[in-house]
């Protein structure tokens, strides 16, 4: 079920008649089965592995939460860990080990065949995998008061419009808002339509348009590829990627506000990032804090002042854990550690105050020069973030470096080459001019607060285009396979 | 409802704005819609046809058929060696396959009682193999609500393609939201036409790999031929020639033989090469006149008049057994 599926919008019309008709507790019990029923509709079976995440973390946050002896809390919270990432593991990581294993094996002479486990990965897991760990480590360290209310914990890990692709929403923001009485805001319809509107434009318009360039260059032999064309279905893959999980957040916080629940916001306009550490803070913003307040700040010794090599090393050793998370592949492994390393590369200058590195303390409503060096700023962080989409899409770490190699050495404009990227301007252009026009304003939803009827022309523009511009084949997300 | 209503009236009135330019769109696309497509025309073909003099003959495919078959030519040639009294007809239905040409034969002409005398199906590599329907085509221009049963159990399984069916029936923006599609984009982007045909191959490639290996089917054709037959019209298959020498399933053989059909191979055809082809599939006009010319020599002898003493289904009974199917 979709978000741009005519079922998902015949489903939630459903849900919302029956939540407007019921009381608190009967919402969130509708919300809870609704919630399933979205996620066994994909696959009735998936059903038995969420629901096994949620009641070991339900009883895990229990235990830890009553529990006064701090040796048996912390045995509980691993063991609640454990459960979790081995879930992920067996699902997720089983296969991708079990082969480069068995292949090292192989290499070293001693061939053996660990046995294939056969088994489809379950949508969203490390979404709600994350979810249920942030709670009980929350729980844990006493941040978080734990629920007794089994329904309420349900729906909190399950809750349907971030179920399968995020953003991943702590305990702290969403469990209160489950718990008590929804508050009825006279702007929640009007953001909900912002939200799903730009959304949908974003995933249908920009992503699944794009994706068929991307396709039709990534699986060309790059010998047969000229740089340009390779350089334009990066281009592509940039804005596929962003359009396609940017626009499901976007569409999973429009749903959630008609319901008048504030989701996480997950994207930033990360592609006027500065640095790269600005694109970490406007790029999936909710996983990449989730590994740095459990991950990154744990390791580096609480926050506390640490060393250089120390602090750098952990960079790399978080990066390449999220580009695990994003899938189990060597592609995968590679644009983790790009991101690593090029963190700790600006960290390294900026604490020695090269001026094109120097961070930018005032963002917004700059000088002309500082604006000239900022736009400058911004396009040398988007192709470094476009290197690291080259590596996260080719099939393997050789095709990305032979269509990187193409890049460096023919920019021959082909027909091709050149209908494909006035493709991409057709497409993103508009977006990203938008966008534009929100990082100047400094505020995500400023077109929710302009004339109605200027409002009104954007919404008709991004109608008209999901209209008329339908993509030749409907996509899933790409991020339901994280 | 909200503790506010301002809010949402005012977004209330940006929906509206949204929904007017919409319908402005589906007025202005209903006023360009004869423009939009040669499908519109279909009923008008099926009355011609209905109320000619002597052989009714319907020629039924794809861009094939629109750009490959000339009718004038065949006519001509008809009556050139001795079919006096012919008429001939073609409806063609564009990005196609058999799947769809039942549906426009079936309204157009079984559903609307405008049989002709002879149907003639041309097909080339996989046209007559089980595929999806044309969902915005067949939903507005060839079936009607009777169809619907029909057309949700055996072709559209799906909610989503439903949905998109009862759209595409009820508005023409919605059916032609494609043609308008490429429309702009062969306005706006340099190259387009050459860069969509290397995307359309590599989708394709994409799909052939995801499907793997498949037995194709070939019931959708078996009841195109049956109902043809069972009301009494004659049919006769004809494979077009493309640039590219394309095999014949056996199962193509087989349903043929099974329902007693004419099968005409022109796959090979004397004065054809590969310039008379525009792009490997579609003709240039030299090349239709010399294909048209000669799938009229290959139909004369289906299409003369019965001799006095041998009745029509006599004579077709001898040519069929003496094609040796």
């Amino acid at each position: 079920m979709l978000f741009n599926s005519y079922i998902f919008w015949a489903f939630f019309a459903c849900v919302f008649i029956l939540y407007r008709l019921l009381p608190h507790r009967g919402q969130n019990y509708m919300l809870l089965a609704a919630s399933y029923i979205f996620y066994g509709y994909w696959d009735w079976r998936f059903l038995f592995i969420m629901l096994f995440s949620t009641v070991v973390d339900y009883f895990a946050a229990i235990f830890i939460g009553e529990s006064r002896s701090p040796r048996l809390r912390k045995v509980i919270l691993i063991a609640s860990i454990c459960v979790q990432l081995g879930l992920l593991g067996l699902f997720k990581y089983y296969g991708f080990f079990a082969h480069e294993f068995s292949a090292l094996l192989a290499q070293m002479g001693l061939p053996v065949s660990l046995p294939a486990l056969g088994v489809l990965l379950p949508v969203g897991i490390s979404f709600y995998t994350f979810q249920t760990m942030s709670y009980t480590i929350d729980v844990y360290r006493g941040q978080f008061k734990y629920t007794r209310n089994f329904i309420d914990f349900a729906l909190f890990v399950s809750f349907f419009p971030h179920l399968v692709a995020g953003p991943i929403v702590r305990a702290a923001k969403l469990l209160p808002q489950l718990s008590n009485p929804r508050v009825r805001r006279a702007e929640d319809f009007r953001d909900g339509l912002y939200y799903v509107t730009t959304g949908l434009f974003k995933k249908v318009v920009v992503a699944d348009n794009l994706g068929v360039i991307v396709n039709a260059i990534f699986q060309a032999d790059p010998a047969q590829l000229s740089g340009l064309e390779c350089l334009v279905g990066v281009y592509a893959f940039a804005f596929q990627i962003y359009g396609d999980f940017s626009g499901y957040s976007s569409i999973a916080q429009g749903v959630a506000k008609w319901l008048n629940i504030d989701l996480t916001t997950n994207f930033n306009l990360p592609y006027f990032a500065t640095s790269p550490s600005d694109f970490w803070s406007r790029w999936h913003i909710s996983l990449s804090t989730w590994f740095r307040d459990y991950v990154f700040v744990p390791l580096a010794r609480g926050g506390r002042q640490t060393s250089r090599p120390r602090t750098y090393l952990t960079v790399i050793f978080v990066m390449l854990l999220s580009g695990l998370w994003h899938g189990a592949g060597w592609t995968f492994l590679a644009w983790g550690l790009f991101h690593g390393l090029l963190l700790c590369v600006y960290r390294f200058f900026t604490s020695r105050r090269y001026w094109f590195f120097k961070r930018q303390q005032e963002a917004r409503a700059v000088p002309f020069q500082s604006m000239v060096s900022r736009l400058l700023k911004m396009l040398v962080m988007f192709h470094l973030v476009c290197f690291g989409w080259l590596l996260f899409r080719a099939d393997s770490v050789s095709q990305g470096l032979s269509m990187l190699r193409r890049i460096a050495t023919d920019l021959r404009a082909t027909p091709f080459a050149v209908s494909a990227l006035a493709m991409v301007a057709f497409y993103a252009g508009p977006l990203m001019a938008y966008e534009f026009w929100l990082e100047q304003r400094d505020d995500l939803l400023k077109l929710t607060r302009v004339n109605w009827l200027a409002r009104g022309f954007v919404y008709t523009y991004c109608a008209f285009m999901l209209w008329f511009f339908p993509p030749p084949v409907s996509n899933v997300f790409i991020y339901f396979q994280f | 409802m909200y503790s506010s209503t301002s809010s949402f009236r005012t977004e209330l009135k940006v929906l509206l704005l949204v929904v007017s330019a919409l319908a402005v769109c589906e007025l202005v696309v209903r006023v360009f819609e004869r423009r939009l497509t040669v499908d519109v025309k279909a009923p008008a073909i099926s009355k011609r046809l209905s109320e000619a003099e002597g052989q009714r003959v319907l020629v039924l495919g794809n861009s094939l058929v629109r750009d490959n078959v000339n009718t004038d030519i065949l006519e001509t040639e008809m009556r050139a060696q001795g079919v006096r009294s012919i008429h001939i007809e073609k409806v063609y239905l564009m990005n196609t396959i058999v799947n769809d040409w039942y549906y426009a034969f079936k309204h157009h002409f079984v559903d609307a009682g405008r049989l002709p005398d002879v149907l003639v199906i041309c097909f080339s590599y996989n046209h007559l193999e089980d595929a999806t329907i044309h969902r915005p085509l067949i939903a507005r221009y060839y079936s009607s609500l009777r169809d619907i049963p029909q057309i949700f159990s055996e072709d559209i399984p799906d909610f989503n393609g439903r949905v998109e069916f009862l759209l595409s029936r009820w508005l023409a923006s919605f059916t032609h939201r494609t043609d308008v599609e490429r429309r702009i984009l062969d306005t706006l982007i340099p190259y387009y036409r050459e860069s969509v045909t290397r995307i359309n191959d590599a989708l394709t490639d994409e799909a052939n790999k995801r499907r793997g290996v498949y037995q194709p089917g070939y019931r959708r054709f078996a009841q195109l031929l049956r109902m043809a037959q069972n009301r009494g019209v004659r049919v006769i298959v004809v494979a077009v020639p493309v640039a590219n020498q394309y095999p014949i399933n056996p199962q193509i053989k087989s349903t043929l033989e099974a329902n007693v059909v004419t099968f005409v191979d022109t796959r090979k055809v004397e004065g054809l090469g590969k310039t008379s082809f525009v792009d490997g599939m579609h003709m240039n006009g030299d090349g239709a006149n010399v294909y048209s010319r000669a799938l009229a020599h290959h139909l004369v002898d289906y299409l003369r008049p019965p001799s006095t003493t041998e009745t029509f289904n006599s004579k077709w009974s001898r040519l069929i057994a003496s094609h040796g199917l």
